[in-house]
């Protein structure tokens, strides 16, 4: 049996089918728009957590190489450097938040910078140092969708020689 | 003319329309569809937000570690058989718990008489959540006696 007939449809059918039609578009669109947000939202605060994980790694790696350590406000007590000191007592190695681009950058000194140790925005890093131990306080990042990432951790001073009181 | 390719070049729908079993059985197969779609997002949101605990609790895990690492070997944390524990704080706030065992460790390539204390076997475990298999890191690493 034939469903249309030769009258065709009236402004009232086609009215409904086009809120109708309007209707299931837009759920379809919310929905994508929505998991698209969540995955976004994921891979971002995943990138950020990487990132946390790796940065507090490099700076435990040349920690742990170093005879001594000291941390210095860069530029407030918020964000701070460490400055990494041979047998000799020389600088050789520093870690520096720069508030330029929000990033930890590392190099020989703040004169020479050889750029940012990981690509994520840190919006706090803050540390201590003891007599051989350097202790990450908070190491605050902020994913792409805003979200923080916070980890403390502490690195020692495995070159510090037995001349360690 | 016959056709050679009987239903090629014909309109897909027939005549007849679509019945409304088709239409029932079409949504929920949609539905179902966007449910499991749903639902593997939300499991993927889960593991990050499980991942940062986890990548906390190693944290602090290595941390508690460095510090028993920095003490003199007499040190009171570093006393056998004493259980320690303590909260692990990020910010302030208590994320997880702490607890570490110091055990004599026998080096059975150095020669001493077996059952020597010759080494200090640290064990440390930080736990969340509620305590689970999936929610335990634990490390190990041993330390000289003096």
């Amino acid at each position: 049996m034939v469903r249309h007939t030769a009258r065709g449809m009236t402004l009232i059918e086609v009215t409904i089918v086009m809120v109708l039609a309007v209707m299931v578009v837009m759920g379809m669109i919310s929905f994508y728009i929505s998991s698209q947000s969540t995955w976004m939202a994921g891979s971002t605060q995943a990138l950020a957590q990487r990132d946390a994980t790796l940065l507090i790694e490099a700076i435990s790696d040349s920690v742990r190489t170093a005879f001594m350590a000291e941390t210095f406000d860069s530029p407030d007590a918020l964000h701070q450097g460490l400055i990494l000191r041979n047998a000799t007592l020389q600088p050789y190695w520093s870690f520096w938040w720069d508030g330029r681009d929000s990033l930890v950058h590392q190099g020989p000194d703040l004169n020479q910078d050889r750029g940012p140790v990981v690509t994520s925005r840190v919006t706090r890093f803050q540390l201590d140092t003891l007599t051989s131990l350097v202790e990450f306080r908070l190491v605050e990042l902020r994913a792409g969708n805003g979200q923080l990432v916070g980890m403390a951790s502490a690195a020692a001073l495995y070159n510090r020689g037995p001349q360690t009181p | 003319m016959k056709n050679p390719f009987p239903g090629i070049g014909l309109p897909l729908r027939s005549p007849r329309g679509v019945g409304l079993m088709e239409v029932v059985v079409a949504t929920v197969i949609a539905v179902i569809a966007v449910m499991a779609l749903a639902y593997s997002f939300s499991t993927g949101r889960g593991l990050v937000d499980r991942f940062e605990i986890a990548r906390v609790a190693l944290a602090a895990a290595q941390r508690r570690m460095e510090r028993l690492s920095a003490l003199p070997a007499a040190a009171p944390e570093l006393q056998l058989g004493t259980p320690h524990t303590d909260v692990v704080q990020v910010d302030g706030r208590t994320v997880a718990r702490e607890s570490w065992t110091v055990d004599a460790f026998d080096d059975p390539a150095n020669g001493t008489q077996a059952g020597s204390v010759d080494l200090k076997k640290v064990t440390v475990t930080v736990s969340w959540g509620q305590l689970g298999p999936n929610e335990t890191v634990t490390l190990t690493r041993l330390f000289p006696t003096h």
